[in-house]
């Protein structure tokens, strides 16, 4: 922990009351990270940065206003707590957002990360093998347009005008490389990555094989018959999906009539057999989150039990609104506002096993396209460009591209044909969730 | 913002460290954005983002480096630490540079904005959207507004003694409706943006904003599915030049064309698209949300020809793209901020108006879907794969509207789809829209008349 960065917090805190606020929180970030991408058996690109921002909220006479600055001098945390005030002027009065948490004990997370000495000329040898390993392995490879090692340390700061304080720190490293196949007129790509905390860990195999394989596989793909088919996401794009109507948890999207949820609490919302639950410590996960963005030490929350909506994500302006107590949820970054938002998402265990759950036919959905675009996440109608392979008992029977799969995801939660009873992970070991049969699904080839 | 010898003294350290160029970005944007949601304003943010970015160049390879600080010190050894690895003997004779002339360009005009506009009269016109927006029906069940408004300075410094300043001052108001039945929920949307301050805000026709909103979120309410397919499509001018961008734009960027990493890397001079198919990227229109005077290397922008009556003209290129390419740079250097290196990006791109009514199209396509309003969209430059969503469509029978429909997705190979682009209106429209890439999320416009397309899957409902 950085006291002067401590201090600068503690400034801006103390600007705000001096200058009027009734209360006020900030939060401090500050990291730097250290990145390479190779191109044909050189470095091209090679980026070193540190940067700070600090955002506050102050609340005065019921109004809330934002300000944030990346200097961290004195008239520059001065200047951003008038600024808020300023602002906080205009706003319409939200007698629910309050800064009201707390704590009687500093809030600091409990693991400790630390960036490892590893030499620069190491993360350059590790570059490029990565790049040259891609190519020697299949000679049909005709470029490796994305390819690249990356380092991140970062630490997190709040303080509330009551004293409450937290602080979170963070390092990773991260690779991923691509493989651009091309043969006759066809061109195929695919691309992976591996996250770790240790350089050791970083999987520069798994990060080869993957791109290969599927850029391979790919390269002889085809469409299927536009019409209905089961379909099985791979983690990952089930965990995409899942995030594109995330909306459906969010208190703050049901008092802004956005939720189309916001009257379920307590309602079936899916098959019977489906739970889900934001688990901010889970034991497997990458990232861990001990504390929220209000100084609100986290806690399990189960969403969904048994096929019923449970709970929504609560800060404490929703959890005022709908007379409750915040979950823990609060979520807000340095230039944005409150809101709410969740962690490790992690999906119960069903009763169908791997082997059951792969019978017959069905699609194996591995890549999603225009996900930013496609998903309507108030209607929950959704329409994506997709790849995979066709399947048929557990075998991949054919590479599948240039297809789409569209539905409804609120229908389709009610309409899961079976879920497994193996837990699977992904790649960033940010979503946990069995293997799920979706039934009946529209599929345009 | 810099100290002019802070940023010669930055360069002549990259230059000892034997890096063939150098340039220093520096920028201070200040940002406001008000949130006007279920009636009453909700938030209001404001900051300065400030940093300098440094990026040396050794042969074909770029290292950059940025800070929030701009201690001579400090800069220098972010300097050398950059250089550390790849230091070696100088070749680039070192001059000393005082920065005392801005190298001369001519200043793309902006939407007057200086223009003193008090917060409470901000907020009312936001207010009055709102209520014109909720009159049109009782299903309209939320209204979001938003007005973004932020001012980037920048500064850029480099070792041929280029020293550029450009101040680019950017307005949007974002207005999303919400219909709702009881049952389901649909919503209608549109951004309208300039390069400019708040008298673009005054020149935006609420009324017409309003009635557009509510009209596109009650009548996708009311859509059928679509259905799914290989068929005709029209798509409608403005943001239906979202179609280009992705499924061509992208591929033209030597960012993808350097690394091969694009289908059109060798096709320069042939013929990649439909004769009926002009496309241009114009970084130079006054007022508009994607120009600027100079790119973020300090060179003037241009208007640049993509493609010519199908033959493929010109990259959009940067210094690096020309470095490694040899095409000629294009004014086409951008990044979000001092946080990025530039990398050849987008700026207003757009096709070129042809000769034919709407209704032409819709009468020359008979059976098909209309999309009027589209959505967002992404390519995969190396396959040239890509994809983009409907907001407002319809399906038509024998060259007249017959429906709405919700749901559609359009995917295909933009070599493909090019060459079935086989007539362009004359309805030209540009519109506003934020393009993520390599050197992150900037403003570019895109824009076309309506055009048709003779062949391509729509993604529905099976």
């Amino acid at each position: 922990m950085n006291n002067e960065l401590k201090n600068s917090l503690e400034k801006i805190i103390n600007y705000a009351s001096s200058n009027g606020a009734d209360s006020s929180d900030a939060i401090l970030n500050t990291g730097s990270s250290f990145s390479l991408s190779a191109q044909n058996g050189e470095i091209d690109k090679y980026k070193l940065s540190g940067s700070s921002v600090v955002g506050i909220r102050v609340i005065k006479d019921g109004k809330v206003g934002l300000s944030y600055t990346e200097a961290l001098d004195d008239d520059a945390l001065e200047f951003a707590a008038k600024a808020a005030l300023e602002n906080a002027k205009n706003t319409d009065a939200d007698e629910n957002q309050t800064i009201s948490i707390r704590s009687s004990a500093d809030l600091i997370s409990k693991t400790k990360f630390k960036k490892e000495d590893i030499s620069v000329e190491n993360k350059i040898d590790f570059c490029l093998k990565l790049e040259d390993e891609v190519k020697k392995k299949d000679k049909r490879v005709q470029a490796v347009p994305y390819n690249g090692f990356s380092e991140s340390e970062s630490e997190s700061y709040y303080l509330n005008s009551l004293g409450t304080f937290g602080f979170d720190n963070e390092f990773y490293l991260s690779c991923y490389t691509s493989a651009l196949i091309n043969e006759g007129a066809e061109n195929s790509m695919h691309y992976h990555s591996s996250i770790a905390r240790e350089f050791q860990n970083l999987d520069l195999k798994d990060c080869v094989d993957e791109s290969l394989l599927h850029a391979s596989n790919w390269l002889g793909a085809k469409s299927v018959a536009t019409g209905s088919y089961d379909i099985l996401f791979t983690q990952d794009a089930f965990a995409t999906v899942f995030g594109c109507f995330s909306n459906i948890f969010s208190a703050k999207a049901a008092i802004e009539k956005v939720n189309p949820f916001a009257d379920k609490l307590g309602q079936s919302v899916a098959m019977s057999e489906f739970s889900v639950a934001d688990i901010p410590n889970f034991n497997d996960s990458f990232f861990k989150y001990e504390f929220d963005s209000e100084g609100v030490k986290r806690n399990d929350l189960c969403l969904i039990e048994n096929g019923v909506l449970k709970n929504f994500y609560h800060n404490t302006a929703t959890a005022n609104f709908f007379k409750t107590k915040t979950t823990g949820h609060a979520s807000r970054g340095p230039k944005s506002a409150m809101g709410v938002g969740g962690t490790t998402k992690v999906v119960g265990l069903g009763k169908t096993s791997d082997s059951s759950i792969t019978d017959g036919e069905y699609l194996e959905i591995h890549s999603l396209q225009g996900v930013h675009s496609g998903a309507n996440s108030i209607s929950g109608e959704f329409s994506f460009g997709a790849s995979g392979y066709l399947c048929r008992d557990g075998k991949r029977v054919q590479p599948v591209k240039g297809i789409t799969v569209a539905g409804n995801f609120h229908k389709m939660l009610l309409n899961i044909g079976a879920i497994g009873d193996k837990i699977y992970s992904t790649g960033d070991k940010g979503f946990f969730s069995p293997r799920i049969r979706f039934s009946n699904v529209s599929i345009a080839g | 913002m810099l100290d002019k010898k802070v940023a010669n003294s930055v360069i002549q350290a990259a230059l000892e460290c034997g890096a063939s160029f150098c340039d220093v970005f520096v920028e201070r944007t200040t940002t406001q954005t008000l949130g006007y949601r279920s009636q009453s304003i909700k938030d209001i943010k404001s900051g300065i983002d400030f940093g300098i970015g440094v990026r040396l160049i050794f042969g074909e390879k770029a290292l950059y480096a940025y800070t929030n600080s701009k201690n001579e010190n400090d800069l220098v050894n972010m300097t050398r630490n950059l250089a550390g690895h790849y230091k070696k003997d100088q070749i680039t004779k070192s001059n000393t540079f005082d920065f005392t002339k801005e190298t001369p360009y001519k200043t793309v005009a902006a939407v007057n904005s200086d223009k003193e506009v008090s917060l409470d009269h901000k907020i009312s016109v936001m207010k009055k959207l709102d209520e014109l927006t909720r009159a049109e029906s009782k299903k309209i069940s939320q209204v979001n507004i938003g007005l973004w408004e932020f001012e980037q300075n920048i500064e850029i410094f480099d070792s041929e003694g280029l020293y550029a300043t450009e101040k680019r001052p950017y307005i949007r108001l974002t207005s999303t409706a919400i219909a709702s039945d009881g049952s389901n929920q649909a919503t209608g949307s549109f951004h309208p943006g300039a390069r400019g301050g708040w008298e673009f805000v005054e020149g935006v026709n609420l009324e017409k904003l309003a009635v557009e909103i509510s009209k596109q979120s009650l009548t996708v309410l009311d859509a059928d599915p679509c259905p799914a397919g290989n068929m005709p499509v029209v798509i409608d001018n403005g943001f239906g030049g979202v179609i280009f961008h992705e499924a061509c734009g992208h591929l033209l960027e030597t960012t993808s064309v350097e690394k091969k990493a694009s289908v059109m890397w060798d096709k320069k001079g042939e013929q990649v698209a439909h004769e009926a198919l002009s496309a241009v990227d114009d970084g130079t229109i006054d007022g508009e949300w994607g120009s600027l005077s100079i790119d973020d290397e300090g060179m003037p922008t241009q208007r640049t020809q993509l493609i010519k009556d199908g033959k493929l003209e010109n990259f959009m290129c940067d210094r690096l793209g020309e470095i490694k390419t040899g095409h000629p740079r294009t004014g086409s250097g951008r990044r979000q901020s001092y946080k990025f290196a530039p990398a050849s990006r987008m700026r207003n791109t757009f096709i070129e108006p042809g000769k034919f009514s709407l209704e032409e199209l819709l009468t020359s396509m008979g059976d098909g879907l209309y999309a009027k309003k589209m959505g967002g969209g992404s390519v995969n430059p190396g396959t040239g794969e890509f994809n983009f969503s409907v907001q407002e469509g319809y399906l038509v029978k024998s060259g007249k509207i017959e429906k709405a429909i919700k749901g559609a997705t359009l995917i295909g190979k933009g070599e493909d789809v090019l060459k079935r682009i086989s007539m362009v209106g004359n309805n030209f429209e540009m519109s506003t829209g934020m393009c993520g890439s390599v050197s992150g999320s900037i403003p570019a416009n895109v824009g076309q008349p309506a055009i048709k397309v003779d062949e391509i899957l729509v993604g529905g409902q099976a």
